[in-house]
Order: structure tokens, then sequence, then C-alpha cells
């Protein structure tokens, strides 16, 4: 019994001794978000990121076997490229899985679930998404909101068709150029991810209640890479023995 | 030493050594737990209140905000009702622009329903088409102003305002409201709450955002905004109402975290760690010293009499092999008890002192706090007026504007709807001749009074041109309600004075923002903590300006137990009010003195269970030295050959003592002299003395450096520095005792040491040098104790003034009763500077031969060849005979029988021929002898003398010498002496 376990001891001293003998420091370089308070933000007075997929990147990068993690910012226009390219190891930037990207990269499970929302100002005294129709809504370049706002919208019975909502779209680079549209009034309504609206969200701004589409946040990795797999057993792993979810905890 | 005693002793050390360990780390644990429990208590009672105070900001933010738009909606309204009623308004830029300048507003616009601007007082950024700006369209369904909001574009903010024109227009006021969050920062900004609240004595509170773990507000401004992760802190002790150590930039603080869900943040309630240590840390080393001290004594002691213990009468077999030592046991017992009792006393003592300190550093912060707030608060007053009337103004103002040259607005009804538009109560028209024209109030036919008593009377001055007259806020002479009224002056068309109009406003908003400055409500809203609360009494009336208990409010202080002594500014200590003790500090202000008061038994809680704990862990400490040392084998007989040493001749004696005990003391003849007694001859308690008197130096010696090097060791608000400050009520109180006990520490170290160097002097110097340093370290031990004692009751309040001032009165008791002290002292300094002898000299004084030993101030000190002394007081000391001479003179008289053979030729020659050689034989003869011939003759005999040189001090044994001496060479000679005598 006593030589099972000093064998079995021995075995693992090994492994870990092998899996570190492969390479001198390792670094994982992990596409992150540096604007969306809670997961990934760059304080600028520090110059950290900080937010639950910082954490989440940490662990991850111990978990496989990492000894170090370099955060680079990555925006929704640009993401997809910069993983492509290689000039990422992979994503954990608040980034969805659909089919879509399912066809050029592999996700983990996912680590979290959000549901995107409209954000309005209170004073422009909207309260429902019905009072929409025909009002000009801010949306992100490149990200999926659109096309589930159009769909969601259609489903309500709100618009005639998908198409039709594409007139009063109003498209922007960035969050906080949305954000600034909204104050000012130049959009009536904004819609994002639920985690980046509550970020933006103020005391004159207002979360219509209607969510208009489940988002899962997953680790992005590149299509059959080695990387994947590991990542995938390693997030799995991190769910199921709570280590996720405290994270969660930490950050809400 | 005997071996096994040797083997014991080295037990009882170590076990010692343990005992101190075990001890201290028991008293640092119970001392640590205590005060991190007493700050939990403290520290959860601020957080509690932190709730209250941010929801007390957030009112008040919130009431500002109101009263703010209230004025601009009101503002807005004006320009409504302009345009709908005055004929003469025209919605032109130009109008609008001039009004704005009038109404003391950024922008002011005319739209339409869809947004369109009609006119505008200058270009505004805004689009008013959006929907953004739907909530300035609800005036056209409700009919009332809009509710304000705000808008950013490129950077710049404005606020809006709406009121309803008509159906298809409405008046929108822009404003940059910049006063507003100037105000809204001070009120209810992070910094504006936390930064008034103290934590312990040098705590404070700061915020963490919950979002990015940055510090929202810390009281070191270069933190705010860095990531509080990073300077330490734990994410997973930011939880609500967790008590924790955390760490900042590598300070460790006790800390509690209340977590304030709706602004997204944890409040932190932090005291440092050096804080909590401190008091703890000198309170254990005090009792740990004295703990060390007592069980060195017992080990010491008891080892010292087993070695002493010649035989084994003593001892009691009680089980076995095991034998009781009775005598050792008896005196151990004795010993320990007192040592006991001792901890328990010194560990109350130090508990007492050290919550006392603390709390009443503790208050005597908060009350300065107070001070500050109360004086924050009569600028408030001030401000906060001035922005009222201001505010009051401008709407009487736009009322006079409206009013002049459009008469067909001058009816009760026309009034009655700008009242409401302005927010006023009413208003009233007066003509150039001061009488009442119309008004919407139920005032009618009034005329302005020419009496300068009336309310009305100032306003008068409208109708000498003045523009505006503001009066304060007062009761209503008519009605009895408290109002204010503002006057402005009315023009006709062409621009003529044409009578004033005046408003009637309830000052409720002001009263409110200003209630809140009441001395009543800043002492109710204070929360010392362990249930203290603040109370103010009225330095002229000396009654209760406010107390929380609604009795006695206003009732006097000296009937509910205060005394006179306790009314001045900072006054720390005890006082009863109602029958119950507080401790309290106090604090002067204009009217009242302000007092924050702890209720008595809050403090003293713990400090006798802890006495008694550390009493119980010291009892079990003793009580294991005590088993092992008067317990032990059948040990044999220990006479040792430090016995035999001491039977030797020593300075020791045994003595009989009244109660027929026979006890070792100290002979007479070495008690006063200088040299001291060397430790081999001490007795047990000698020894035992020596090493306590060792200890209580080094105490004395670290309280002395302390004391000294206070600024080196201890900073900021130490406790220390309290107690050595004095900062404390001069009456009979702990602090004044531990004052007492520091400077008497201070003072002996001092006295000690410059007796010590008095002594050195002494030795190096010549007899009269040293008999001056004699008298020089007596005359300050005198003077120490004096200084001591007179400081000590100032310390204690006794009215030292009145103490000097008795020193005449003191006078005539010495003139009466202690006339022979003072002939005494005299005595002895005329002893001295005439030089009469010195110590050392050898006297006779009255019928007593001697060495000096000393001079003191009361006596002097002549001890005999027997080693006698005699003490006699200096002003018996007369008729002296100071035999101190360079070479004394011995003389030796024989009486010679003469016969036939022996003549005195031949005695002469035979003297001549032996005295040399009697030379050589006694040293103690410096020069001589020699013979000093015949004085005189009786009978057969012939009386010769002869004479030798010597010192003093051998004289009587130099004269026996030599009469023997003379007696064997004389013999020899076959010469007989009949007779002989020397002196």
């Amino acid at each position: 019994m006593r030589a099972g376990i000093a064998a079995a001891a021995l075995a693992l001293a090994l492994a870990g001794v092998s899996g570190h003998a492969l390479a001198a420091p390792k670094t994982l370089k992990v596409g992150v978000r540096d604007d969306i308070m809670h997961f990934g933000y760059l304080n600028p007075e520090t110059g950290k990121y900080y937010g639950m997929e910082i954490d989440l990147a940490a662990r991850l990068a111990d978990a496989i076997g990492y000894d170090t993690v370099e955060y680079v910012t990555v925006q929704p226009d640009n993401r997809k490229q910069m993983l492509l390219d290689g000039e990422v190891d992979c994503l954990i930037a608040a980034y969805s899985v659909s089919e879509t990207r399912l066809e050029n990269f592999d996700f983990s499970e996912s680590y979290y679930t959000d549901y995107s929302s409209i954000m309005v100002e209170k004073s422009s005294l909207i309260h429902e998404m019905r009072e929409l129709v025909g009002k000009r809504i801010g949306v992100l370049d490149g990200a999926n909101t659109a096309p589930k706002l159009a769909i969601r919208m259609t489903e309500e019975g709100l618009i005639g068709s998908e198409e039709e909502l594409e007139p009063s779209l109003v498209k922007m680079d960035s969050y906080s150029e949305l954000s600034v549209a909204l104050e000012e009034g130049t959009v009536d309504a904004v819609c994002m991810d639920g985690c980046i609206a509550r970020a933006y969200m103020e005391d004159d701004r207002e979360i219509l209640e209607e969510k208009i589409a489940q988002e899962e946040y997953a680790v992005a990795t590149q299509k059959d890479s080695e990387l994947s797999g590991a990542v995938g057993t390693a997030i799995s792993q991190l769910l199921s023995d709570g280590t996720i979810d405290g994270l969660i905890e930490k950050w809400s | 030493m005997a071996k096994r005693l040797r083997g014991k002793a080295i037990a009882a050390f170590l076990l010692e050594i343990i005992c101190v360990v075990i001890f201290g780390y028991f008293l640092v644990e119970m001392q640590t737990s205590l005060s991190v429990d007493n700050q939990q208590e403290n520290t959860q009672e601020k957080l509690d209140e932190m709730q209250p105070l941010i929801d007390s900001a957030d009112e008040a933010a919130a009431q500002n905000e109101q009263s703010y738009d209230e004025v601009y909606q009101s503002k807005a309204a004006s320009v409504a009702y302009m345009a709908n009623y005055d004929e003469t308004f025209e919605a032109e830029d130009a109008r609008l622009k001039e009004l704005a300048g009038r109404m003391n507003v950024d922008n002011i616009l005319i739209i339409d329903r869809e947004g369109k601007q009609l006119a505008r007082a200058k270009k505004s950024a805004a689009n008013f088409m959006y929907p953004r700006y739907n909530q300035l369209r609800t005036v056209f369904e409700t009919g009332e102003p809009s509710e304000a909001f705000e808008v950013i574009i490129d950077g710049t903010v404005r606020r809006y305002y709406g009121a309803k024109i008509d159906g298809e227009r409405e008046a929108v006021i822009e404003q940059d409201p910049e006063e507003l969050h100037t105000l809204q920062a001070n009120t209810s900004s992070w910094k504006s709450i936390l930064s008034k609240v103290s934590v312990g004595l040098k705590g404070f509170a700061f915020a963490v955002s919950n979002q990015d773990y940055t510090f929202l507000y810390h009281p070191q401004e270069e933190l705010v905004g860095l990531d509080s992760l990073d300077a330490g802190l734990r994410a997973e002790d930011l939880a609500d109402n967790r008590f924790a150590w955390m760490s900042i930039n590598g300070e460790r603080f006790f800390c509690g975290v209340k977590s304030i869900p709706a602004d997204d943040a944890f409040v932190i309630c932090a005291v440092p760690e050096e804080e909590m240590t401190s008091s703890r840390n000198v309170t254990v080393a005090v009792v740990l010293f004295i703990f060390f001290a007592v069980i060195t004594a017992v080990v010491v002691y008891s080892v010292l009499i087993l070695g002493e213990q010649s035989n084994s009468g003593g001892r009691v077999r009680v089980l076995g092999g095991l034998w009781y030592n009775r005598t050792v046991g008896r005196k151990l017992l004795t010993f320990s008890g007192v040592g006991l009792l001792l901890i328990v006393v010194v560990s109350f003592y130090m508990q007492t002192l050290f919550s006392l300190s603390l709390r009443s550093m503790s208050n005597n912060r908060q009350v300065q706090e107070i001070g500050e707030v109360l004086k924050q608060n009569d600028e408030e007053v001030g401000l906060v007026t001035a922005q009222y009337n201001r505010r009051y103004l401008n709407k009487c103002q736009v009322a006079a504007d409206i009013l002049s040259g459009n008469h067909q607005l001058w009816t009760k009804e026309e009034l009655a709807r700008l009242s409401k538009v302005l927010g006023a109560e009413f208003l009233l028209i007066f003509d150039k001749d001061g009488r009442e024209v119309v008004s919407d109030s139920s005032y009618v036919n009034f005329t302005v009074s020419d009496n300068p008593e009336d309310q009305s009377y100032a306003f008068g001055s409208l109708l000498q041109g003045l523009e505006y007259y503001i009066q304060e806020a007062q009761p209503d002479e008519i009605s009895g309600t408290y109002r204010q009224y503002i006057g402005a002056l009315l023009r006709d068309e062409n621009g003529d004075a044409d009578g004033f109009v005046q408003m009637s406003v309830v000052p409720d908003k002001l009263e409110r923002a200003l209630g809140t400055t009441t001395l009543p409500a800043v002492l109710g809203g204070v929360k010392a903590s362990a249930g203290g609360f603040a109370f103010a009494v009225d330095k002229e009336t000396q009654n209760f300006a406010y107390f929380p208990d609604e009795r006695i409010n206003g009732r006097s202080a000296v009937e509910y137990g205060m005394t006179e002594k306790q009314f001045h500014d900072g006054y720390c200590d005890y006082l009863t009010v109602n029958h119950k003790q507080y401790f309290a500090s106090s604090l002067e202000t204009d009217s009242s003195l302000i007092y924050v008061a702890v209720p008595k038994e809050r403090l003293m809680a713990t400090r006798l269970p802890v006495a008694l704990a550390s009493g119980a862990a010291s009892f079990c400490c003793l009580l294991l030295v005590f088993l092992l040392l008067a317990f032990g084998g059948k040990g044999s007989a220990v006479l040792t050959e430090a016995q035999e040493e001491t039977a030797a001749r020593g300075p020791m004696v045994e003595v009989m003592m009244p109660d027929g005990t026979t006890k070792k003391s100290e002979a007479a003849a070495s008690r006063w002299s200088n040299s001291g007694i060397r430790w081999k001859e001490k007795t047990p308690e000698q020894k035992l003395l020596s090493v306590l008197e060792g200890l209580l130096s080094v105490l004395a010696l670290a309280i002395c450096i302390a004391v000294v090097f206070k600024d080196r060791f201890f900073t900021g608000n130490s406790i220390f520095l309290h107690i050595i400050e004095g900062n404390w009520e001069h009456s009979l109180n702990v602090f004044a005792l531990t004052g007492c006990i520091l400077i008497i520490c201070v003072g002996s170290v001092a006295v000690l040491i410059l007796r010590e160097i008095l002594q050195l002097l002494s030795r190096a110097m010549n007899a009269k040098g040293a008999t001056i340093c004699q008298l020089l370290r007596n005359f300050i031990k005198y003077l120490f104790v004096i200084a001591m004692l007179y400081y000590c009751f100032a310390l204690f309040g006794v009215d030292t003034q009145t103490l000097l001032a008795s020193a005449g009165i003191l006078s005539l008791v010495i003139g009466l009763g202690a006339k022979e002290l003072v002939s005494d002292i005299l005595a002895g300094l005329f002893i001295i500077f005439e030089g009469e002898f010195q110590v050392g000299d050898i006297v006779t004084v009255g019928d007593w031969r001697g060495t000096v030993q000393e001079i003191g101030v009361r006596t002097t000190k002549i001890m005999d060849a027997g080693e006698n002394v005699k003490i006699i007081s200096n002003s018996a000391v007369s008729g002296v005979i100071n035999m101190t001479k360079r070479n004394s003179y011995c003389y030796c008289e024989l009486g010679l029988g003469i016969t036939a053979e022996i003549t005195l030729e031949r005695i002469e020659e035979i003297l001549e021929k032996e005295l040399p050689g009697l030379r050589k034989k006694l040293p103690a003869i410096l020069a001589g002898p020699s013979y000093n011939g015949v004085y005189s003759l009786s009978g057969s005999n012939v009386n010769v003398r002869l004479v030798a040189e010597c010192n003093e001090a051998d004289k009587a044994k130099l004269g026996r010498d030599m009469t023997r001496e003379m007696k064997l060479i004389l013999d020899r000679h076959g010469i007989t002496i009949n007779s002989a005598s020397h002196s």
C-alpha cells in the first residue's frame, strides 16, 4: 500500500518535473477587455487589469502549466483577427459562443451567462422595448447584438421582418462612443451585453427589463490547436471545483 | 553550596524563566484579545453609524437638489408666467437675454412641442427634437414645471427645467449646475462623509469600490483611485460586517467592513495596529516586570534561606521520601502571598490607567471634533442664510419686474397666481406713500409704519429709493408666524419709483438647512463609543444647554451633581450627573461648555476580570515554584563554607528583637561608613533586598529613560505621552498617582546619579571637600523629598500657591516646635563652614573621644576606638577638642626608685642608650622617643618623662606599649618602677 503511494507520488513528481522541463518560463497571451468593469478593466491609474476574467486568465494559466500571463487588450472589431493571427493565445474577453464563431474557433465550456439588454436615458421616458420602434438604436459594430435584437423585435411582433430594424440602427466603434451618443441624445437607446451595459450604467439611465438574448461567455482558442484541449479541461475543472463561482462572487 | 541545593536553585531559576515566558504569553494573548474585542465593539458602533450617516448625507443631497431645482423651476415658471400674462412680453432673443441676466440664469429658451427653438437668450448645443429631451415635454400634460435632468455635451454639463406657457409653447431654462455639484460634493461625497469619521485615536474610515476594488476615499489623497488589492487588502476580507487585520502599504490595521450596496462600495473603519499594541505593550511590560520581580524575590529568597539552614530541624516528612521544609515554607508563603497581592494590584492599576487614558484621549478627540463642527456650522449658517436671501431676493425682483408698469396684474387673483409661480406665501404691493394697494394675503389697508420699533418700519427705506430690502426671518408682529419679508422697488413705464412689492416667504427650507447646525442637533448626533454621549452646559447660567435626557435639559447643572471645578475648558476626569458617574472631557466654546461623557461602568467592565485572571495565572506559577522549593528529599545538614565565613568578623551582628527572636543586623560602625557590605556578609534578607533594589532601579531607570526621551519613543497621541504631558485633571486620580510615580522615578534616578558623583568627588577630595560633599549629599536627599512632596501635592490638586503661602505658618510651626531641628541644622552648617572639625578628625566632645564619621544636617556621628558610635545633635556639639594634629606626642611617665647605685645619672645613661632601640621595636613611633627630663620628685622616687611623636590615633596604644617596653628595659638593669602613667 505504502509502496503504491510512493510510486504515485514519484510519478506525480516526475510528471511535474517533465512538465516544467519542457520549456523555460512560459507566458500565456490572453486577449482581454479593458473597458468592462468587473470583467476586464484596465485601471489607467495603476496600469493594471482587474476583473473576473483577468483572475480567470491567471487561474487558467496556472492550471495548464504556464508561468505568467500577458494581458493584451482586444476590441470587438479586432479580437477575431488577433486570435486568428496568433497575436493572442486565447480570448477571455466577454466573447460569447455563437455558431459562426464556432466555425473559426474552439470554445471551452461557458464560464458566465449574460443577457444583452437595452439601455436608455431616463429623461427620454422610454420604458419598454416597443417604444423603440422607429427610434435610433446604437449598437457596436462587429458585435452580434444587432441581429439578435432584430430577431427579438421580430419575435415580439414589433417589426415585420428583421431587415426592418436596419434603418434605425446606429453602428459605432466603441462602447464609450455609444455611451456618449446616448448621453447627448444622438441615439435614443443602446443595445449591448448586460455586463457592458452595467459598466456604463448611471443614475440617470435605465436598463429595460426585457432581455434580448442569452450570451454564453467562453474561452476561445484557435481551431483544433494544442491549447484547445487543455483549456477546455481546465475550464471544466475550474467550473466543477467552484473556482469560477468564487471569482464571480468576488467580482459581483 | 551543597550539590543538592545548587541543583534545586538551577531548577528553580529555570522554572522561573519558564513561568515568566508562559505568563508573558498569557498576558499578551489576554490583552490582545481584550483590545481586539474592545476595538471590535467600538468599530462595530462606528460601522453601524455608517449607513445612517450616508443616508443622512444622501438626504441632505436630495434636499439640496430639491431646493436648487425649485429655484430654477420657479424661474422657468416666472418666464412662462410673463410670456402668458405680460402684455409687453415678446418672445424675442434680446428680451430673453435681458431676462436671463436679470434672473441670473445661463440661458432661457422658448420651444414648441416638437422641440423647435422659437427664441433663445443664446445658442444652445442641445437638440430638443431628440427623445432625450422628452422630460421637458411632460409640462404639456401636467402643466407643472418639469423634473430637472442633466445632459453632458462635449464635456459641458447643462441642467434643464421646463415650464408650460400655453398648449404649444414652453419656457426652458438651461443652467450650468456647478453650484449644485459643488454643494453635493461637500455634502455627499465619500470624502465629505468619511473624513469626519474618527475611529479610535488614530484610526480612520476609508471606502473601497466593490466594482474594481479601487480606493474611493482614503485620508491619503494619493491612494484614491489606486487599487486596494495592490495596496495589500484581500478581496475575501471585503465582506459585510467582517473584522480582520488588513495591511495597507505595509502598515497593519484592525479593520471592520461595512458593505454599502447602494453605492457599490465597502466602508472600512481601520485602527492602526500600533495604536492597539502600544497600550498593550506597556501594560504587559509593567505587569510582567512585577511578576518577574515577585517570582525572582521568592526564588532568590528561598534559595538563600535554604543555603543558610544548617540543620533540618524545620523539616517534616510528608510522604515517603518527600520532606516539607517548614521554615522555608512559611517564609515563602508570606512572600508569595504579598507578591500575589502586588501582582493583582498592579495589574488592576494598569488596567485602570490604560482604559482611563484611552478613554480620556478619545473623549478629548471627540470633544475637539465637536468644537470643529460647531465652528464650521457658524460659518455655514452665514453662508446658507446669504444663499437663501439671494434666492428670495431674486424671486422678489422677478415679481417686481413683472409687476412694474403692468397695472392690470395688480389684482388679488393675479398676485395669488404669481405667488404660486414664485413659491412665495403672498405678495403685497405698496404705493409711493407706503400704503397697501393690493395683496393676495389677508392683510388689508396696511401702511408702512413710521415707528422704528415696528417690523414694517425698515421697508420705508424702499420709499426713499433703496432698490431692495431683505428682512431677517422672524415671528410676524401681527400673526406670530415665522416669516421672512423681502421688498423690491417697483417702477412705472418711465422708470420712476412706483411704490414697492413685498414678498413673504415661510423660510422652512432655510430653517431645515439650519436645523442641523444647532447645538442640540450636533450634540444629539454624537455617539461616543462605549455608550458615550455629548452634553453642553451654558457658561453663564450653568444650566444644561443640551442633555440627552429630556428631563434634565435646561436644569441647573450644579443641582444635578456637577461642581464648580468641572466648569472649565479641558476638564478631563469623572463627574456626576443625576447620581450617575461619567468619565468626561470638556471644551469651551463661545457660549457653552461641551462635554463628551462615557458611563463609568462601561469603562471598568474588564479591569477586575483581567486583574483576577492575571492573579490566578501568577498564583499557578508561584505554586509551582513553592512546591519545588519547599518540598524536597531529606536533605543532610548543609553547613557550608559560606556559613563559616560569615561567622568571621563582619559588619553583621546578631540582635535580639523586642519579640525575643534573634535577627541579624548591621553593626553600628558600618552603617554610616561609606563602604558597602560585601555580598557574602549579607543576610538572606539583605541579599533579597539588594536584588529587589536592583530590580527597582532597573525599573526606575527604564521609566526615567522613557520619560526623558519620550519624543523618541512615543509618537503622536500615545497614551504614555498623555500621562506625561498631564492633560488631565489635577486631583486624586489614577493619572496623578502615575504622574507621581513617574516623577519620583525620574527624580530618584537623577538624585542617585548626583549623589554618586558627589561620593566619587568626596573620595577624590581632601577632608574638607569630602565633608562638604557629604553634607551636599545629605542636603540633596532632603531637598528631593521636599520637592517631590510639593510636586505630588500639586498633582493631587492641592493648591500649591496656598501651600507656599502657608510656608509662613510653617515657619511659625518650626519656630515653636521644631526649634531644636533648626538649631541643629544651623549648628551643622557652622561646624562645616567654620571648620570646627571634619569627617575623619579625631575629636573629643564632652567626655567622648573618637573619629568623626559623618556631619549630617541634624546630627554628627562620632565613633570611638571600640567602634561604638555616638550620635550627637549638632547643637549639642560644644567644647570640642580637635585632636587632629600632624603628629601627636605620647608621654610616658615613670616613677623610678633611686638608690645608691642607681642614680639619676645612671638612669639617664641607660635611657640614652636604650631609647633608640625602642623606636625600632615600636613602629608607631614617628620620632623619638626622647627623654624629657624629671618633672617631679617624691620621696625616693624620681618621676621622669619620655616623649615620642606618633599619630593621634596610635597615641593610647603607644603609651601602653612604651610603658611595657620601659618596664622590660629597666628590669634588665635592675631598676624598679614604682609608678607609671602615660598620656
